[in-house]
């Protein structure tokens, strides 16, 4: 373990070792979306996995690259409740539009 | 008069945490509502294409699997460069910074050859709504993309005037906080736009 390593875990937050540790995690995971995407047999699993996915990438970046993990919760529930309004606001208008049969009307002029 | 400077970590503040790091998760948990609201417009458009191309027609998957996959790299060298300058290693943190300004300038080269190719195929700004909706999603992204590059070369050339070290970290701190989020919302834009296939 290096110097700079020791010297972040005494602080309570990860050292450049485990960085790089959870970035081979991200690619590893990156390399496993575009491979469930060209595998025919997983057509029916795809969206579940992708969005599994998807998820797994996001919370490992907002825990440890961005520390919400080792900060204060103040930080994280500032930052959750945006998320909750955004997914709250995305079903609403998602479900308001195909709950009446259908994509959205287009706009005039717009094919 | 010497002035005490008050420990990064436990500010003078009614909360006991740094506003400015406050007001940066406050505006990040903003723009969380700010792209939501664009992404559900591109699945609400996706299929309304009218005469010009689909997005089965357009989108290069590997071409942006290498994007992303670029991106998300990114943020290991902004994270690299935070924890440099934590540690007074101000050399390391300008050359992570600058690494991260050059995969993120990568990224965009990628972009402005991707927005290039679709137009020559017949997608534009106006062609349809889907048309519409991916490039007002996509380019406020790269745009977003754009200014965390300018601020990551404002940090580089802050520290070559003998600016940040590890009691000045927090503007690292708060344009990686920035860098990272660009690039969590890629990683949402990459499987709901390009990889979630429309239906």
């Amino acid at each position: 373990m290096s110097e700079a390593d020791l010297q972040h875990e005494e602080s309570g937050h990860p050292g450049p070792s485990q960085y790089v540790k959870i970035a081979v995690v991200l690619a590893l995971i990156t390399l496993a979306e575009i491979a469930i995407y060209y595998i025919p047999a997983l057509a029916s699993l795809l969206i579940p996995l992708l969005v599994a996915f998807s998820f797994a990438k996001f919370m490992l970046v907002i825990l440890w690259f961005m520390h919400l993990r080792f900060d204060s919760r103040i930080f994280t529930r500032l930052f959750a409740a945006g998320l909750l309004l955004t997914l709250t606001v995305f079903i609403l208008m998602l479900l308001t539009f195909f709950l009446r049969g259908g994509p959205a009307p287009t706009p005039p002029g717009i094919t | 008069m010497s002035a005490a400077h008050p420990p990064a970590e436990h500010p003078h503040t009614s909360t006991g945490l740094d506003n400015a790091k406050l007001a940066m998760w406050a505006f990040l948990g903003s723009e969380c509502l700010f792209f939501g609201s664009f992404i559900s417009t591109y699945l609400l458009y996706r299929n309304v294409t009218g005469d010009g191309p689909t997005s089965a027609d357009l989108y290069d998957i590997p071409y942006t699997s290498i994007s992303s996959f670029v991106l998300l790299m990114s943020s290991l060298t902004m994270v690299l460069a935070l924890s440099s300058v934590q540690n007074g290693d101000r050399r390391a943190m300008r050359i992570w910074l600058m690494a991260t300004a050059f995969l993120g300038l990568t990224f965009i080269g990628g972009q402005v050859f991707e927005f290039t190719t679709f137009v020559e195929e017949g997608l534009t700004l106006s062609t349809s709504a889907f048309g519409s909706s991916f490039f007002v999603l996509t380019g406020f992204h790269g745009a977003h993309v754009t200014i965390g590059i300018l601020m990551l070369l404002g940090l580089t050339v802050m520290s070559s005037f003998g600016r940040l070290g590890p009691d000045d970290s927090r503007p690292v701190e708060l344009v990686g906080l920035y860098w990272h989020f660009v690039d969590i919302v890629w990683i949402v834009i990459f499987t709901v736009i390009y990889l979630i296939p429309s239906g």
